[in-house]
């Protein structure tokens, strides 16, 4: 077997094979001998199908079975001899063969890129120094109890700020209602402007269930190009008018949130404003040493990250259509390009530091996943290993154990 | 009147049997229209494979006797005609040529 590889890109290798005709015809002769034993064709008792015929018949098929079972064997091969180590399925570009001939083959398959690593160690970084006051801790408690709030129904009339559903029935000037142009079940909030000056503002003091017609001045950035800026008069019909309630913050908030008390949530509050600091640092170091570099990644690899942003944009969203693929492609390509470029630097940088994950730690890390889940070390090690997610904790604690070392590499400023 | 080669000629026919035939005599069997003669047969072979046929001999195939359950039928009747072929020439039976 003679192989070729020429690199068309740093992340690239194109693999030309050619396998010499007599090895793959005693490949060829073998299942020919094996079909002709078993196959049954009309006219002919089993086994005496003769060599001509069985090539006439199945000789296509037969043909195409020895070479996808052998052409990955080739290519393996080739790969091992050449020393590449794919990290995505070869692209078979072109097969040249007929019987009797040489197989030509080519193929791509794309490699990590090799990776210049510019200057990584005594980078000088700032941390900001915090201390957390009560007065920090209370406005995260602000934000979490605007994040936790209902939204509740209330008897009285509405006020500013509060939410009204409405149906909206669109009329002229002089108040006649326009067919076809009525909005059921709208939300807003009073005072919000959202369908022009004082729109709901006009709506204060409605109560549920009232009529209320409404005129105004459409805003000049109205989706209908034809109506914007203009006159406008609606009939809106009140169904609810809602306030947003925020929970208390006690003991009660604190354990539905999934803490033991108000003090607990309150001191992991603090905690996490002091753990900023670190974090920050740790983003800003991997930041600029991804920043110092410029490769080109891997095209398998944008693809595998822009799927996985597909998928969970679709998981997220209940309606399939709303998830523009192509647009969310494009989107995240940036994203995907420094996120993929961080971590083959990190892999690289671990392989020169030499850094390699234990199998304590791993183990560590396991224990730690089993005892939320409530099972077992080895079970949970038998899943992850069944569905791949052990090699992904495993290159995470990797790339954890690399940020780590350039911390402790870095030239920190305090701030 | 001519009749069309290929509705003189119906198909050629594969066995065992007639593969013996065709690589130590150089004959291909095929099934033909029953109404013709051996001189349209070999005409018609000419004509569709390009050849010199030497000979041609015919049969006349009974229809075999297939039962149904209570109901007894009758496959048609049918010709079978041996072809032998001036030396040198073939016919590949898969491709047509």
């Amino acid at each position: 077997m003679n192989y070729t590889v020429s690199e068309p890109k740093p992340w690239k290798r194109v693999l030309e094979i050619e396998v010499p005709s007599d090895a793959i015809q005693s490949e060829l002769n073998e299942a020919y001998a094996r079909y002709s034993r078993e196959v049954r064709l009309p006219g002919f008792r089993r086994g005496r199908v003769p060599l001509s015929v069985l090539k006439a018949r199945l000789g296509n098929e037969i043909r195409a079975e020895v070479l996808e079972k052998k052409i990955p064997e080739y290519l393996n091969s080739a790969h091992e001899r050449a020393e590449i180590k794919p990290i995505s399925r070869p692209v078979i570009e072109e097969i040249e063969f007929d019987e009797g001939q040489d197989l030509k083959l080519r193929a791509s398959v794309e490699v990590k890129p090799a990776i210049e690593l510019k200057q990584y160690r005594d980078l000088r970084v700032a941390r900001r120094t915090v201390n957390a006051t009560d007065e920090d801790v209370d406005e995260r408690l602000e934000r979490l109890r605007e994040r936790y709030a209902s939204v509740v129904r209330i008897d009285g009339e509405a006020e500013k700020d509060h939410f009204i559903r409405a149906d909206i029935q669109h009329a002229d000037a002089s108040g006649v209602p326009i067919i076809g142009r009525k909005e059921e079940n709208q939300f807003f909030q009073v005072g919000s402007g959202r369908l022009g000056e004082g729109f709901d503002t006009q709506l204060a003091g409605v109560r549920a269930d009232e009529d209320r017609t409404v005129k105004t001045t459409l805003p000049s950035d109205y989706p209908d190009e034809d109506l914007a800026g203009q006159e406008a008069c609606f009939i809106v019909h009140v169904h609810e008018v809602l306030e947003r309630q925020l929970p208390e913050a006690d003991d009660d908030f604190a354990v539905d949130i999934g803490m033991e008390s108000l003090d607990a949530l309150k001191q992991s509050i603090r905690e996490e404003i002091e753990r900023e600091p670190d974090l920050e640092l740790r983003r800003d170091l991997v930041t600029q040493i991804v920043d110092a570099h410029d490769f080109e990644v891997p095209e398998s690899m944008m693809t595998a990250f822009l799927d996985q942003v597909i998928a969970d944009a679709r998981r997220s969203t209940r309606d399939q259509d709303q998830v523009d693929e192509n647009a969310l492609r494009q989107e995240y390509r940036p994203v995907a390009n420094s996120q993929i470029m961080r971590h083959l630097i990190l892999d690289a940088i671990a392989e020169h530091e030499g850094l390699e994950v234990g199998e304590e730690e791993l183990d560590e890390r396991l224990e730690a996943v089993a005892s939320r889940g409530q099972a077992s070390v080895d079970q949970v090690r038998r899943l992850f290993r069944e569905n791949g997610r052990l090699d992904r904790i495993e290159a995470d604690l990797r790339e954890e154990k690399v940020v780590e070392f350039l911390v402790e590499h870095a030239d920190i400023q305090t701030e | 009147m001519t009749k069309d080669p290929r509705a003189i000629v119906s198909r050629p026919l594969v066995t065992e049997k007639n593969h013996v035939l065709q690589e130590e005599q150089n004959k291909y069997v095929f099934e033909v229209a029953r109404d013709v003669n051996k001189l349209e047969i070999k005409r018609a072979i000419e004509e569709i494979f390009d050849v010199q046929v030497e000979s041609v001999r015919t049969l006349r195939m009974k229809g075999k006797v297939k039962r149904l359950g209570r109901f007894e039928g009758r496959r048609p009747d049918w010709k079978k005609a041996i072809v032998k072929l001036a030396d040198g020439d073939i016919i590949d039976l898969y491709t047509g040529t």
